[in-house]
């Protein structure tokens, strides 16, 4: 099993949660929604650019827009290697979290 | 809205650009972008730049984070491309690897040696805080000289009036000396005669022996390991006996240490100092300059300028006429730094003087330069084979920073991978070299830990200094160029290319001239006529034991039928600078002459086969007691028409001039031709002089000598030398540096050539078309050989030119500082051969590529594809 960190497993969600309109500044502002605390371009593409590179992540350029000065947008979607290792997270932490209900 | 107040703040803009991945700019731009106008628009301008700050400041540890990142893949891309290169051009790439090599191999050598000569003395505990104390003196004819060989009770005066000294010693050695036990019978060198705190001073170990009482009770002794084995065979030696001059019959009471190699306090055997009183009487003269003096405290240098100096000197000397001028202190270390400056006299030892470390540290420097040369003209000429790859990566998205960085690291991993290499080669050669400097020594690196630092980084340097350019150059071309139906235009022309190869040719010219002069300079030394004759001239030392047998030795000696004559001197002609105060008959009283002072013996002029103007040599004939001989310079300065008969006072008698001699020379080939006189003083003699027959075989005689010395001389052994060894030992240094150079002018005249191959080739590839229209055209191969060599010999030409003058300065202030005494001229044939043999070499190594160029078929060449 490839271990995912927090940061990688909140990016990928998110990824997910944007479906086909996820790139830096919806999962920028969309992060700064959901966590209630700003977060900064930087920390959002260091670990995408990884992930990217562990083929985890996928990303194509869109047409370019003019809101963004004429540039495209670098899309990203999750690859099916992403998704089975988000997968595979997510059913470890459940079973883990059994022990957070008992303390509750 | 898109007005110049609201958009990004620049500076921020400017420093996420700079720091995060240019391929990832135009992402991170475009997103920062989107939110900040939709910021501008539902909270204002302000908020928005504030927010845009805050994005770069956050963002911009991210970045780097993510640049070590990447950068850490790409150099694992760059070191496969670059492993990859070496295997396909292994040629080039063994060229490359043993220039580097053999450069910084000559580098380490020079460093390390560098490097054992600053830790001289290291090992004393507290060796910053040890001084000696100096004196300067000044003679009429203005020279200075500084002198640590002092007074011994001179310390006593100097405690009273320093009272931050902590602690002192003293010693002091004497030439050879014999030693026996036994049947063990040596002359040893380097027995001192100490202080009983010697041991407790300095931090020499001792083996056997306890520290607090050793050299406290008279008449015993410490011996070295070395000499306790020589002469016992083990270090447990406490309580033997030896006896020491045929007089001193001391007993061992301890075994220290062989001094180390870096120590300049050089010891095989420790006497304590009392015990010399047996020998001397002159211990406790208050003006027989006789010990060494050293003293501990801190910053004992800030005194020098203490007024209790000049009370020491008027309450220690008084009127003494020959006071010294200055008492100061000298730290240990300057003793070793300094000696060279301060011409300081003194009992410490050092092995190669600054200047001839310098030499060869400038040499390293200069091999160093010449090999990073070669290494970028190599690469340089190869570009071809490099540039389509340039291209394609450039077409990929590379940027130009990114090849630099890739053919740094590339010209960096060569030197790293040099450095193995280079320091095999240098334990290689580090001691065929040592024996070539005369230091006994093994030279090892590791024993100084921060020069291995430096040698690393040195290699990692000349990687840079070597890559750059080639870097700079390689990663100019653009993909159009390179991938244009007409190749032709990734040709550039390069200025400095041909630069490097003149200065490459000139560093070379330079060696080979000095080599070609020091060469010429030798053959005229050894053929020098320093006034005396120097050929079969033997040697036979005597010593305070032996000297009442001289007159018995010299008339055993001169029985042998080849021996022509047999006199004796104070000391070796060749190494004898003796000089003292004399009153010419006429002088104004009170005034003196310095002039220098040799004590001979009779047939002394005729064994040496001096050439006399006027008068005659000392002969038995004469009572000579009282007669001198001058020499023709001392003859002028006294302006005497017709000495002879005339008198000379010297030491407190009258001597009469009985003949004059042409000049000489009895020091070495530095010294300058002065006055000088030779009266008569065998009772002090030190060297039996004995001329032989040229058709005698030495070892015959030696044979035949040493069994006259025996029969006469039961209890010590006879010690030969000859006039010719002794003369060539006094420039043992420039021999040494004679051959470093031509070592180095062979070698750099080796990577100036392949400098020329690599510009040949450079020049010659991607000139094919040029070549096949030109001879399409009607030219002959051989008028575009000469075209070609041409080129290149101009600038072999050129670059004779312009280091000629600098050649001339360097060779001729080399000369007067090597040979004052013998100026002898470069004659011109030395460069006109040099400037031939680069020619002729330069033409052979273009030869290959230019014939190859020049014979092509032009149907090759212009081909369509």
């Amino acid at each position: 099993m490839s271990t995912l960190n927090g940061n990688d497993e909140i990016l990928m969600l998110t990824i997910l949660a944007l479906g086909s309109n996820a790139y830096g500044a919806t999962m920028m502002k969309h992060l700064t929604k959901v966590t209630g605390k700003e977060w900064s371009i930087g920390a959002i593409y260091d670990p995408l650019y990884r992930l990217e590179k562990n083929d985890m992540v996928e990303s194509e350029l869109s047409n370019p827009t003019p809101e963004r000065g004429g540039r495209s947008k670098r899309l990203y979607r999750l690859t099916k290697k992403g998704v089975d290792a988000i997968r595979e997270h997510q059913r470890v932490r459940s079973e883990l979290t059994g022990g957070l209900a008992d303390l509750a | 809205m898109n007005n110049k107040f609201n958009i990004p703040p620049k500076l921020a803009v400017w420093l996420i650009n700079k720091f995060s991945l240019s391929r990832h700019q135009n992402d991170v731009m475009g997103d920062l972008e989107e939110v900040y106008y939709q910021l501008l628009e539902t909270e204002g301008v302000g908020k928005a730049k504030r927010w845009f700050w805050k994005q770069a400041v956050k963002s911009i540890p991210h970045f780097i984070k993510n640049n070590f990142f990447w950068g850490g893949i790409m150099f694992r891309n760059y070191f496969l491309i670059g492993i990859r290169n070496i295997k396909k051009h292994k040629g080039y790439f063994l060229i490359n690897l043993s220039g580097l090599s053999i450069g910084l191999a000559i580098f380490i050598l020079a460093l390390t040696y560098v490097a054992f000569d600053l830790s001289y003395d290291n090992f004393h505990l507290d060796n910053e805080n040890i001084y000696g104390l100096v004196r300067a003196t000044s003679n009429a004819n203005g020279e200075t000289g500084n002198s640590s060989i002092l007074p011994a009770p001179l310390l006593y005066s100097l405690k009273e009036e320093f009272s931050e000294i902590q602690d002192a010693t003293r010693y002091y050695r004497t030439q050879k000396r014999s030693m026996k036990s036994g049947k063990n019978l040596f002359y040893e060198k380097d027995i001192i005669f100490a202080d009983r705190n010697f041991f407790d001073f300095f931090s020499f170990t001792l083996l056997m022996g306890d520290r607090e009482t050793i050299l406290a009770e008279p008449n015993t002794i410490v011996l070295s390991e070395e000499l306790a084995i020589k002469y016992f065979g083990t270090i447990d030696v406490l309580g033997e006996r030896v006896l020491v001059d045929n007089k001193l019959d001391l007993k061992v009471v301890g075994v220290c240490d062989n001094v180390p190699i870096n120590s300049s306090i050089k010891i095989k055997a420790v006497i304590p100092i009392e015990t010399s009183k047996r020998l001397y009487d002159f211990f406790d003269n208050r003006e027989s300059n006789l010990t060494q003096i050293f003293i501990k405290g801190n910053n004992l240098e800030n005194l020098n300028n203490d007024k209790r100096f000049s009370s020491l000197l008027k309450n220690y000397y008084g009127e003494f006429p020959e006071a010294p001028d200055k008492l100061y202190f000298l730290s240990l270390a300057d003793f070793h730094n300094k000696r060279d400056v301060l011409k300081l006299d003194s009992y410490l030892y050092k092995y190669l003087p600054n200047e001839m470390i310098q030499w060869y540290l400038s040499m390293a420097f200069i091999l160093l330069f010449l090999v990073s040369i070669n290494f970028i003209n190599l690469s340089t000429s190869r570009y071809l084979t490099r540039v389509k790859e340039v291209g394609l990566r450039k077409v990929i998205g590379a940027e130009r920073k990114q090849l630099i960085l890739q053919f740094l690291g590339e010209s960096v991993l060569l030197c790293v991978m040099a450095l193995p290499i280079a320091l095999i080669i240098f334990e290689l050669i580090k001691n065929e070299f040592m024996t070539l400097l005369g230091v006994p020594m093994n030279l090892n690196l590791w024993d100084y830990p921060e020069y291995s630092i430096i040698v690393f980084c040195s290699a990692i340097l000349l990687g840079v200094v070597s890559g750059v350019y080639p870097a700079l150059y390689l990663s100019k071309f653009r993909p159009t160029q390179i991938f244009s139906s007409s190749g032709a235009n990734v040709r550039s022309k390069s200025k400095l290319r041909k630069i490097l190869v003149v200065s490459q040719f000139g560093v070379s010219f330079l060696l080979i001239v000095f080599t070609f002069s020091l060469h010429h300079q030798f053959k005229k030394m050894a053929e020098y006529n320093m006034g005396f004759e120097r050929e079969n001239t033997i040697l036979v030392q005597v010593t305070e034991e032996t000297r009442p047998k001289l007159e018995l030795l010299k008339e055993a000696f001169v029985q042998h039928p080849s021996i022509y004559f047999a006199t004796s001197s104070n000391y070796i002609p060749g190494k004898w600078s003796s000089h003292d105060l004399v009153k010419p008959e006429g002088t104004e009283s009170g005034k003196k002459w310095k002039m220098y002072t040799y004590g001979t013996d009779y047939n002394f002029t005729k064994a040496l086969n001096m050439k006399l103007v006027e008068g005659r040599g000392f002969s038995k004939n004469y009572n000579d007691e009282n007669s001198v001989i001058i020499n023709q310079t001392a003859q002028k300065q006294l302006g005497w028409d017709n000495p002879i008969g005339k008198e000379i006072e010297y030491d407190n008698s009258k001597l009469k001039v009985v003949g004059v001699v042409e000049d000489y020379i009895f020091h070495n080939v530095h010294f300058p031709i002065s006055p000088a006189i030779m009266y008569l003083e065998p009772q002090y003699a030190s060297y039996i002089i004995l001329k032989h027959s040229e058709q005698e075989d030495l070892n015959t005689l030696k044979n035949f000598l040493n069994d006259k010395w025996s029969s006469i001389v039961t209890e010590l052994p006879v010690e030969f030398s000859t006039l010719e060894l002794e003369y060539t030992d006094g420039y043992k240094y420039l021999g040494s540096i004679f051959t470093i150079t031509r070592t180095f002018g062979i070698i750099a005249a080796f990577f100036s050539l392949l400098g020329l191959i690599g510009l040949a080739s450079f020049n010659t590839s991607g000139k094919g078309k040029e070549i096949g229209i030109r001879k399409v055209m009607g030219a002959s191969s051989a008028g575009l050989l000469m075209k070609m060599l041409n080129e290149f010999l101009g600038l072999v030409v050129l670059a004779n030119f312009i280091f000629l003058p600098i050649t001339i300065y360097l060779l001729e202030k080399f000369m007067t500082y090597a040979w004052a005494a013998i100026p002898t001229p470069i004659p011109v044939s030395v460069y006109v051969l040099t400037f031939f043999y680069s020619i002729l070499s330069a033409s052979v190594a273009v030869l290959y590529q230019s014939l190859k160029a020049a014979s092509a078929n032009p149907v090759e060449s212009l081909k369509y594809e």
